[in-house]
């Protein structure tokens, strides 16, 4: 190929991917805007809303003005937190026992955690277990079922597999317990995929809805997606409150983006490690 | 590494911090604050006739109260749960739970034996069941005394097994009415219509004569749904109920169920209606991809002059269109009267039942908190709250105490109570629209029958989903008008056994 339709190429490609941008761009843009815009603004019809023509904070206001958003806001940090934690280390101890062939059983584990990405246990069962834990009603029923996936669990497993066996055997020969080893040795060297695995459990605790609406029933117990998705409902049904109604498009934007920027505002930190991560986990799995 | 060392005294406090608020929020601190928010005005008022009792006579019990809805201002729930406290010792637990996953949440939970002591219970199936597995409890002592026993007896058919009462009835229906703009009418100095032909004239001049005076052809006279939710007003001037839940209806005279859809010539009538509309451009041409959210801000931004809604509510509607348009009123068309009567029409039923649970361990006090959180304290509770502890009324206006109270106030959910119960404060744009729909038709509710049907279960989506074809596409031009026998003769087969079964259910049940 010439150095001209390589460089046309590129063009093209470029082209290409400034449109896939754009395209991914305009909905967060209109998300946004009408968020910001008046409700007699943001409710009119047939415009593309991509820069407010007003800008007014009410919907922020409104729900932040809703009872029980802050601690909403912290049941759904010490969900994402504590629950992140707990998954990547339970994750974590798991993958890296079974990444050892040699131990008796690991195959059938291996299949049984492989058994729960083709059959999902229904609801019904899990409410059972829950309730039998006492969890109902707990911010431990949303965080503790959803501890260990199998795909995490398969990411790590690849990730630790393609570790040199040299290095936990020079660690056992200078002493280390087999936990030792784990921590002091391998998890420092496992940022990549620790991060990748970390916004995965993040990003799903965060999200976490149905859980939540089926195990708890304190009102002080909502995580920010329950109380948000129920302010989403105020404002499209007919037997809510004055405010909500009032309010209409914009606020619902608005709960749009309370849902995510939080949670948006992690991925720049772990970008690095995720794009990395993912392609160990994938290129020699 | 210092760099390293100061990003990790960062994270830790943010992981830290979260945990130990979200471990402090338990439900004392709330009790805590509802004690210094309610005044002792409120103490030992019963709403339900009962004594007023001490804590020390009864001992203390736990009960949870579970319905469909969203948040409500936590002082309002703290009024009812310290009322319920100090008058039954029961430390009562108000769990509003997202009406789409509502049903889903209460049968797991009934399965797993875990419902609350009192739900709201919208399946009729659901309740069948449950009553066939004594898991409800019967409340026919409560429907003896006031106000239940002043109430029709339709408003407990729902919750009626074998002669027994189960539920209490929350809300009562009342129908859908024509919100129109006052301004415009007066505007173009509209004569409000009594007729289907003057209702099309009304709406015309609303597309056609500029009523919001931009000087552009840009408005409508209204629009509706592909799904023909909230049309019944319309399509009700020609038949005697909606053609949503295949047009069932009682024909009173014969005792027997039957469809609208058999009413061939009705039912032309009515689509020609809506043909015209739509090749005129009355109906605005969107409507074909209209969704519910659409439809009202198309009202609300004046590209259409009508728009349908439940007649309670129009209230924060009213308010909200004038943000926009300080000029802009609203209320409601009056009736229409049709072939079968008034346009406006509903079931003569409640829309919402509560029941009591066999999970409770005093049925009898369970019985004594549901009394109270229906009866019209109850609800005024918490709707609003109670005057001079939650809002107090000055020059006719409400002003709030209770913090965040107003966020959640909506006068139309006081006016869907069964019972007729006066308004904190005056509210002239809802009892005027009230007055407006004043002489509508109440229909049968055949919801009993249909949902213990069998073949509604099996065909009833079938038939809705050709129903919406072949309107939509008559509608729109793309069939003709005749071709609406072609609809009957392919449904027909399937209505006819839905039919058979709902009658013979009817008979049965009767």
């Amino acid at each position: 190929m010439g150095k001209g339709n390589s460089k046309l190429f590129d063009w093209i490609n470029m082209a290409g991917f400034v449109w896939l941008a754009i395209i991914m761009l305009l909905p967060f843009l209109n998300v946004i805007t009408l968020s910001l815009e008046p409700a007699h603004i943001a409710a009119e019809t047939g415009v593309l809303h991509l820069f407010p023509r007003e800008i007014t904070f009410e919907a922020y206001i409104s729900i932040w003005q809703y009872g029980s958003i802050q601690s909403a806001f912290m049941n759904s940090a010490f969900i994402t937190v504590t629950g992140t934690l707990l998954a990547v280390l339970a994750t974590g101890m798991l993958a890296y026992g079974l990444s050892h062939r040699e131990i008796t059983g690991m195959r059938l584990i291996t299949y049984l955690a492989l058994l729960t990405m083709v059959f999902k246990t229904g609801i019904m069962p899990t409410y059972m277990l829950v309730k039998h834990l006492g969890l109902i009603d707990s911010l431990w029923a949303v965080i503790i079922p959803q501890m260990l996936t199998a795909f995490n669990l398969i990411l790590m497993k690849v990730f630790f597999e393609q570790l040199p066996k040299e290095l936990s055997e020079s660690a056992r020969m200078d002493g280390c317990t087999e936990m030792g080893t784990f921590f002091r040795i391998i998890i420092p060297i496992s940022a990549p995929i620790i991060a990748t695995i970390s916004l995965f459990y993040a990003v799903e605790y965060w999200n976490e809805y149905f859980t939540a609406v089926m195990f708890l029933t304190s009102v002080d117990k909502k995580p920010l997606q329950v109380l948000l998705r129920e302010i989403l409902i105020e404002s499209v049904n007919e037997g809510s409150g004055a405010d909500s109604l009032n309010l209409g498009k914009n606020m619902k934007m608005a709960t749009a983006v309370y849902a995510i920027v939080p949670i948006l505002f992690v991925y720049p930190f772990l970008q690095k490690h995720f794009t990395k991560g993912i392609l160990l986990g994938a290129v020699k799995g | 590494m210092k760099k390293k060392r100061t990003l990790f005294g960062a994270i830790i406090p943010l992981l830290v911090i979260p945990i130990i608020a979200a471990g402090c929020g338990s439900s004392e601190t709330n009790v805590g604050q509802s004690g210094e928010s309610v005044p002792p005005a409120a103490h030992n008022q019963s709403g339900t006739g009962e004594k007023p009792v001490t804590e020390n006579e009864y001992p203390e019990m736990d009960m949870r109260y579970m319905l469909r809805g969203t948040d409500k201002a936590r002082s309002l729930l703290d009024l009812m749960e310290k009322k319920v406290k100090e008058r039954w010792n029961v430390n009562l637990e108000i769990e509003m739970v997202d009406k789409n996953i509502y049903e889903e949440k209460l049968n797991v939970a009934f399965a797993a034996g875990n419902q609350a002591d009192i739900v709201e219970i919208g399946n009729q199936s659901l309740v069948a069941e449950a009553i066939q597995n004594g898991a409800l409890i019967p409340v026919d002592d409560i429907i003896q005394r006031e106000p239940w026993n002043q109430m029709p007896e339709s408003f407990f058919k729902t919750s009626s097994v074998d002669g027994k009462v189960y539920g209490l009835p929350q809300f009562r229906s009342l129908p859908e009415t024509i919100y129109y703009r006052v301004d415009w009418a007066e505007k173009l100095n509209l004569k409000l219509p009594t007729t289907p032909d003057e209702l099309y004239e009304f709406l015309y001049a609303m597309a056609k004569s500029d009523p919001d005076g931009d000087g552009v052809d840009n408005t409508y006279g209204f629009t509706i749904r592909p799904d023909f939710n909230e049309t019944s007003a319309y399509f009700q001037m020609f038949l005697p109920v909606h053609v949503t839940n295949m047009g069932l209806y009682l024909d009173e005279e014969e005792g027997v169920i039957k469809s609208s859809y058999y009413l061939i010539d009705d039912m032309k009538a009515a689509l020609a209606w809506f043909r015209r509309a739509h090749a005129e451009g009355v109906l605005d041409p969107e409507w074909i991809l209209e969704v519910q959210s659409n439809s009202e801000d198309k009202f609300m931004t004046g590209k259409t002059g009508a728009w349908m809604k439940g007649v309670q509510w129009i209230g924060p509607r009213a308010a909200k269109i004038k943000q926009g348009n300080p000029d802009a009123e609203i209320t409601s068309l009056p009736i229409v009267n049709g072939t079968y009567g008034a346009n406006y029409a509903t079931i003569n039923s409640s829309t919402a039942n509560v029941y009591l649970t066999n999970t409770s361990k005093d049925t009898e006090r369970a019985k004594l908190v549901l009394e109270y959180l229906l009866s019209p304290e109850g609800t005024l509770d918490m709707a609003a709250g109670e005057e001079g502890v939650t809002f107090t009324v000055e020059n006719g206006e409400i002003h709030w105490l209770a913090e965040g109270a107003e966020q959640y106030y909506n006068s139309g959910l006081i006016a869907s109570i069964p019972i007729d119960v006066e308004l904190p404060a005056p509210d002239p744009v809802l009892e005027n629209n009230m007055e407006r729909a004043r002489g509508f038709r109440l229909v049968e509710d055949l919801a009993p029958y249909v949902s213990a049907s069998e073949a509604v279960a099996r065909r009833g989506a079938d038939i809705k989903k050709v129903m919406e074809e072949y309107f939509s596409k008559i509608i729109i031009g793309d069939l003709e008008l005749d071709q609406y026998d072609k609809f009957v003769e392919e449904v027909s087969g399937d209505l006819d056994a839905i039919l058979e079964e709902v009658n013979a259910i009817y008979v049965t049940m009767n």
